[in-house]
């Protein structure tokens, strides 16, 4: 873990080619992109370690990035930003999967699925961006490790607004979300720092999840720290059974399952049902795996300020409340499972729950870890094919398309039987669709995907995809 | 009373903030879910009386088949309608429409994003339909049996799952832990020994301000291996509150054991079920051996019964599916 100053661009580089990486970054070339202009077109002219500006203007389009240390900046010229606007049509924005890729001082918005998302990406920084929904995720970091979301402003998720899912060693900091169903959330995830956020108007502020059926079995070293957590009381919208339908409104900070998480240094106030809640997944989240433990361990509840907390608990958290004869909501509420939990300035609080919550060792802090990034660049195999053709199939096509089931487009089962093994036809759909179903929309074009990405999605999907 | 079968898991009765939610968020409009209301009409013609209850019994045990076991509570709704006398009748359905809501509780489960929900919804409220008449006359019935107060139990644990609010969960807990209880007073072997590893599952699973009991919970499943040791249901679930009670050869002996338990006939989809939690559970623990037993004993059944529902995850919205990296399920 470092404790320094934010990555530099030559210390994002891909480690595997670490000297000469740098040294091409010392020349990289810097290429400008001017209103009018397509941002892909110059990630494709672009080589490894390129820096591209984008003047401010408009831009509607998705960017893919699968090239290592591309540095994509924006200018912001007299208070005018580069848009990225996906008119409530495209799917992504920003689309990561090289390594060391810096994105920066991009207004993104209305976009489907993801603003800015990373996939399977290392070392990657997410900085001065706003992110606008409404979408599902603005910025969404899957699959990576060691990376740097800082000074974002994210709101108008259908989830969560800053969602780091399954990666590791990230510092989320300093950012602003609301007007999401969870402001800021890490899902499935080792050595995160959630610190200096204004988290706030949310349906939940912070949650920290361990979730079934993914293939992380673990979420494990979590601090929220010195956050402002306020006015969590946003309607839940959710889609109908979306896996967030059930995050219960007025909730400050959620522990679902995940084991030594701090939670230490916040200002938790206004925040109608709950400040704090920790829980066991399966209180929330059904979906049989055993294969991970639902029970969250080892919760540590330091000094926090709560202000006017529990005040109008509604719904669910008023439910639970009723259940145990309460009549306001609470500072910090459990459900009484898990081991190793410690509460600070338990006689200051109001608690429900908590009976095995030891009281926490005088003096007992995080503040040694200044950061849970990795002090060097982490090693960056590039992906092969087969890999490719299954991180983009889920990252871009499960946002329109399942196996079995209609969702936006139609579902995969039919498509795999339209194509046969006709893996170019495929291919050369998605970069031009077609329109052919009259009560479908318009699939919008996946022509930003390079050609051998296009071939590893439909063999992806033509040949090993099954249920 | 013509004796009872069961052929339902429960699966807890947490969901219940992911049931609230959805409740609130189909009011909210156009989301990204398949308008799949119609599935939820099956085909269920009344048989002839001479072979009404063979036909039934092939329905209610076809336990990996949502429209099966959908027709099977229905027929015997039908069955017990025009003989409303016939108290075991009344029981016989009231589990049959208990296991369909469980299984289709299930599927909805697996369903991760809720894509499916409006079939899900149809099916679980047209089941509530009958089902609250046949609780309703049950609670009328002035004897108390075992049998019948753990099916009234058991509806009361699965009905409201994922429709209900939060408060009508618990409530409807409570009033199932009385009547296991009730029912276990009676006789400790109640629903084939189903009664009493349930009871022990709901003091483990309440959280501690609703009157969990973590104690309580070990004490009544350890009773109930005693005397059912049998039941892969109640073994995989002792496996994994030892395993949570941090004794971990427990957990290893309790799924061994389900190595020698042949699966019940009449209720495939169940063995297969909990032989997949089993081996995933072997795997936490960490005991590779043991759940390579265990995934080759589930493989064998998957093979010879290649009708049973495998519960793959679908991808989803970025999420699900294989693992991206190395390509396997997980
Ligand atoms: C923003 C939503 C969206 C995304 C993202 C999306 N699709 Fe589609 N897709 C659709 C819609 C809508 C249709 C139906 C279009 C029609 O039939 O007119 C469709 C149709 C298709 C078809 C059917 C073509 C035919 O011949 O009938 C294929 C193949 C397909 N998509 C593949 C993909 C792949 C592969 C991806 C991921 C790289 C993807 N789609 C991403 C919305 C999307």
């Amino acid at each position: 873990m470092r404790g320094s100053k934010p990555m530099t661009a030559s210390a994002l580089a891909l480690a595997t080619a670490w000297i000469s990486l740098a040294a091409s970054q010392a020349l990289g070339a810097t290429l400008t992109v001017k209103a009018g202009e397509s941002i892909q077109a110059a990630v494709k002219r672009a080589l490894p370690g390129d820096r591209i500006e984008v003047e401010p203007g408009l831009y509607k389009e998705t960017v893919f990035i699968d090239k290592d240390g591309i540095e994509l900046s924006g200018i912001v010229r007299g208070g005018q930003w580069p848009v990225l606007d996906g008119e409530n049509k495209l799917n992504d924005g920003v689309l990561v999967s090289g390594h060391g890729v810096t994105i920066e001082r991009l207004w993104v918005k209305r976009y489907k699925g993801n603003g800015i998302m990373t996939q399977g990406s290392n070392n990657y920084r997410i900085a001065y961006n706003v992110v606008e929904g409404p979408c599902f995720y603005a910025i969404f970091p899957q699959f990576g490790k060691n990376g740097l979301v800082t000074h974002n402003v994210a709101f108008g998720s259908e989830d969560a607004a800053i969602y780091v899912g399954m990666s590791d060693n990230v510092d989320v900091v300093h950012n602003q979300t609301y007007a999401s169903i969870i402001g800021i959330e890490s899902e499935n995830s080792h050595d995160i720092l959630i610190e200096n956020n204004y988290v706030h108007d949310n349906v939940v502020g912070i949650a920290t999840t361990m979730l079934p059926a993914l293939p992380v079995k673990s979420s494990d070293r979590i601090i929220i720290r010195n956050n402002i957590v306020a006015r969590n009381n946003m309607k839940n919208t959710a889609p109908p059974g979306a896996i967030t339908a059930g995050a219960p409104p007025g909730l400050g900070i959620l522990v679902l399952g995940t084991d030594h998480t701090t939670v230490e240094g916040n200002l938790i106030r206004d925040n109608d049902g709950v400040g704090v809640m920790v829980s066991e997944t399966n209180f929330l989240v059904t979906t049989p795996d055993d294969r991970m433990d639902p029970f969250p361990d080892s919760t540590q509840v330091l000094r926090n300020v709560f202000l006017n907390n529990g005040s109008n608990p509604q719904g669910t958290l008023r439910d639970l409340l009723d259940i145990a004869g309460v009549e306001r909501g609470v500072d910090v509420l459990a459900t009484g499972k898990g081991r190793d939990h410690c509460i600070a300035d338990r006689l200051a609080l109001t608690t429900l729950g908590t009976r095995n919550f030891a009281d926490c060792a005088p003096g007992t802090t995080s503040a040694a870890v200044a950061s849970m990034q990795t002090a060097k660049p982490v090693v960056a195999t590039p992906f092969t094919a087969d890999q490719k053709g299954r991180l983009t199939y889920l990252a871009v096509c499960t946002g329109c398309h399942t196996y079995n089931s209609k969702l936006v487009g139609p579902p995969m089962v039919v498509i795999k039987a339209l194509y046969g093994k006709d893996e170019q036809r495929l291919a050369d759909y998605i970069a031009k669709p077609v329109r052919k179903r009259p009560d479908y929309p318009e699939m919008p074009s996946q022509d930003y995907l390079p050609e051998d990405i296009r071939l590893a999605v439909a063999r992806y999907i033509l040949s090993e995809l099954s249920h | 009373m013509k004796p009872v079968k069961w052929h339902a898991c429960w699966r807890g009765f947490g969901a219940l903030l992911l049931a609230l939610g959805n409740a609130c968020a189909l009011a909210a409009g156009p989301a990204r879910v398949e308008d799949s209301a119609a599935d939820a009409v099956y085909d269920c013609p009344l048989p002839p009386p001479e072979q009404f209850e063979a036909r039934v019994t092939q329905l209610s045990t076809s336990t990996w088949d949502k429209n099966s076991l959908g027709c099977a509570a229905d027929l015997t709704f039908v069955a017990a309608d025009n003989a409303q006398s016939d108290i075991g009748l009344q029981v016989q359905a009231l589990l049959a429409t208990t296991a369909y809501i469980a299984h289709v509780n299930l599927l909805w489960d697996f369903d991760l994003y809720g894509i499916r929900v409006p079939e899900w919804t149809a099916r679980i409220q047209h089941a509530i339909e009958h089902g609250n008449v046949l609780d309703q006359r049950l609670a009328a019935v002035p004897v108390e049996d075992p049998d019948l107060l753990s099916a009234r139990a058991l509806y009361r644990l699965t009905w409201p799952t994922k429709v209900a609010d939060a408060k009508t969960i618990m409530i409807e807990t409570r009033a199932a832990q009385v009547l296991l209880e009730k029912a276990v007073a009676k006789e400790p072997k109640a629903l084939g020994g189903n009664a009493l590893w349930i009871l022990g599952r709901i003091f483990f699973d309440l959280p501690e301000f609703a009157g969990g009991d973590g104690v309580k919970a070990m004490k009544l499943l350890e009773q109930a291996h005693a005397q059912t040791p049998g039941n892969l249901s109640m073994l995989r679930y002792s496996a994994y509150v030892h395993a949570q009670d941090r004794n971990p050869a427990l957990a290893r002996t309790r799924l061994t054991e389900m190595l020698s338990v042949d699966p019940d006939p009449a209720d495939l989809q169940t063995a297969a079920d909990e032989l997949k939690n089993a081996r995933d559970l072997a795997t936490r623990l960490p005991d590779a051996a043991l759940a390579q037993k265990l995934t080759d004993r589930r493989d064998a059944l998957l093979q010879a019964q290649p009708q049973l529902l495998a519960r793959k995850p679908t991808a989803a919205n970025m999420h699900g599916g294989v693992d991206p990296i190395t390509g396997k399920e997980y």
